[in-house]
């Protein structure tokens, strides 16, 4: 191993391009993920969370939680009225669905990110982990090239010049956002593993027993066995997902049990946003022929294509093409 | 000579140094603002912390770890009036809401359960009685004073047959937070 090595696998992980395929589609979960919060969890209590005469009003906010420091804050731009904070609001939706549907995507993505994390800094209370991971991907998703494919500029772009940009592009802030998703997975089980009720296998039980965050029952969480083979079930798959999940080889399968474990916690525990926020970003980790041979199956299946596609209702000449 | 650096910087390699000392950059900031505390901590995320916290970086992902509480609780606030009478505010109380209701309020869920009744918001007491008094403010009805309860009760211990999520123990014991006495100028 030398230096040049290292060097050529940093390169060919960060830099080689690739399809931005996988962050496209991402894009359009994020946009709808950050409407849901906005539009389904946050309003119409808007006035009560970010209003001048609010739950806490932003000076408080700024001294005893800002600590004076600055924060990214845009709705202090506006004069502290009622009407300012319904009209943020309606800025901010609209961009949120310009930036979803890929309008003028990489200006959209900036104002949306300086729009969540403006409604995180005035108020800091009412945010779970969800809304955190979302503020982060809306950063780190301004550096890529997520408005390519699936969106109104690529329509647009056909339409005025008659072609489109169909070359792979650097990855290296869609490599960012699968590290970032990665390291989240590393502090939660660097912090669980330390845990007696995580090691004893009693973490789910507990957690499913919160009152306030009780979804759908599930007659098995009523065993033992059970919520103790969740319990470390739990715990393998939160390691898999920052170390197992870089090999190829075990890629899908670690992807497949994270999608089970988020959406086995989205029936059970109430916790809006989170859960979906992750699954939604799982995505990134799908190779990008993948994804289009899933979204070229799915065009088939909706078109009936393989229905037509039997190879005894095709002549024989046409059947041994498509073996071919 | 300043056009010829610029033509450099142009290109493929300079633009990958460039990118790889940001990339180093953040994942040092990330991952030690997400490491235990220590001395070595504060000496690496220091320099960069404003940066940090002021564009949103900071992040903590400590969901249901090292410890999962053990209770379940909600919370109360009581109103004396000048003239005596005592009103009694039940925040929204999830166990009491349909899946519906619960799914869209989360985020009362995050403020009045995980921030409100414990030591953490403090600094905030004062504000959610004020917004309180002026709620339940009237000519007639002037607040003197607000104490926040909470009520709570322990989850049984893990040993079968398991209780059943729905059928958890009533909240029977319960604590003052705080108690605020009203100022006139906090109704206003």
């Amino acid at each position: 191993m030398t230096f040049k090595d290292i060097w050529r696998i940093w390169r060919g992980f960060w830099f080689e391009p690739t399809s931005p395929l996988p962050v496209c589609i991402y894009r359009i979960f994020l946009g709808l993920l950050i409407l849901q919060s906005t539009i389904v969890h946050t309003m119409p209590a808007e006035i009560f969370w970010y209003g001048p005469k609010g739950i806490i009003p932003i000076g408080d906010v700024m001294d005893r939680f800002w600590l004076r420091e600055p924060r990214l804050d845009a709705l202090l731009l506006f004069p502290p009225t009622n009407q300012s904070v319904h009209i943020f609001f309606a800025i901010f939706i609209v961009v949120t669905i310009f930036f979803t549907i890929g309008f003028l995507t990489r200006y959209n993505a900036i104002l949306m990110a300086i729009g969540i994390i403006s409604l995180h800094h005035h108020q800091p209370f009412n945010i779970n982990g969800g809304d955190s991971f979302l503020g982060l991907a809306s950063w780190i998703i301004c550096f890529t090239d997520c408005g390519r494919y699936w969106s109104v500029d690529r329509f647009l772009t056909k339409y005025f010049n008659g072609s489109v940009n169909d070359a792979p592009s650097n990855p290296w802030a869609q490599r960012l956002l699968q590290v970032q998703f990665a390291i989240v997975y590393w502090q939660t089980f660097c912090c669980k593993i330390v845990g007696a009720q995580w090691l004893d296998g009693t973490a789910v039980y507990y957690a499913t027993r919160l009152e306030d965050m009780l979804k759908f029952n599930l007659p098995f969480l009523n065993s033992l066995l059970f919520c103790k083979f969740l319990t470390w079930y739990t715990l393998f798959i939160e390691f898999a997902m920052w170390t197992f999940v870089w090999f190829k080889e075990v890629r899908y399968w670690v992807l497949l049990g994270t999608l089970i474990l988020h959406f086995g916690i989205d029936l059970t525990i109430n916790l809006p946003v989170f859960e979906w926020a992750f699954m939604a970003t799982l995505i990134l980790f799908v190779e990008p022929e993948d994804i289009q041979r899933g979204i070229d199956f799915a065009r088939n299946v909706l078109a009936g294509k393989y229905i037509l596609a039997k190879p005894k209702l095709l002549p024989t000449n046409a059947a041994a093409e498509v073996v071919d | 000579m300043f056009s010829d650096i610029l033509r450099r910087a142009r290109t493929p390699l300079a633009k990958e140094i460039a990118l790889t000392i940001l990339i180093c950059a953040y994942l040092l900031q990330a991952i030690a603002s997400l490491s235990p505390d220590s001395e070595l901590k504060k000496r690496l995320t220091a320099p960069a912390d404003l940066f940090w916290n002021f564009w949103g970086f900071n992040q903590s992902w400590t969901l249901f770890s090292p410890v999962i509480r053990d209770l379940n609780y909600h919370v109360a606030a009581t109103i004396t009036f000048d003239d005596g009478t005592i009103l009694t505010w039940q925040l929204p109380r999830m166990d009491h809401l349909n899946i519906y209701q619960r799914f869209r309020m989360e985020k009362f869920r995050k403020w009045d359960a995980d921030s409100l009744p414990w030591p953490d918001y403090k600094a905030f007491w004062p504000d959610f009685a004020r917004y309180t008094g002026r709620l339940y403010c009237s000519p007639q009805h002037k607040p003197k004073q607000l104490s926040l309860y909470l009520f709570w009760t322990t989850i049984p211990a893990p040993v079968d047959p398991l209780v059943d999520r729905y059928a958890l123990p009533d909240h029977d014991k319960y604590s003052c937070v705080f108690t605020y006495f009203y100022k006139p100028e906090d109704l206003q």
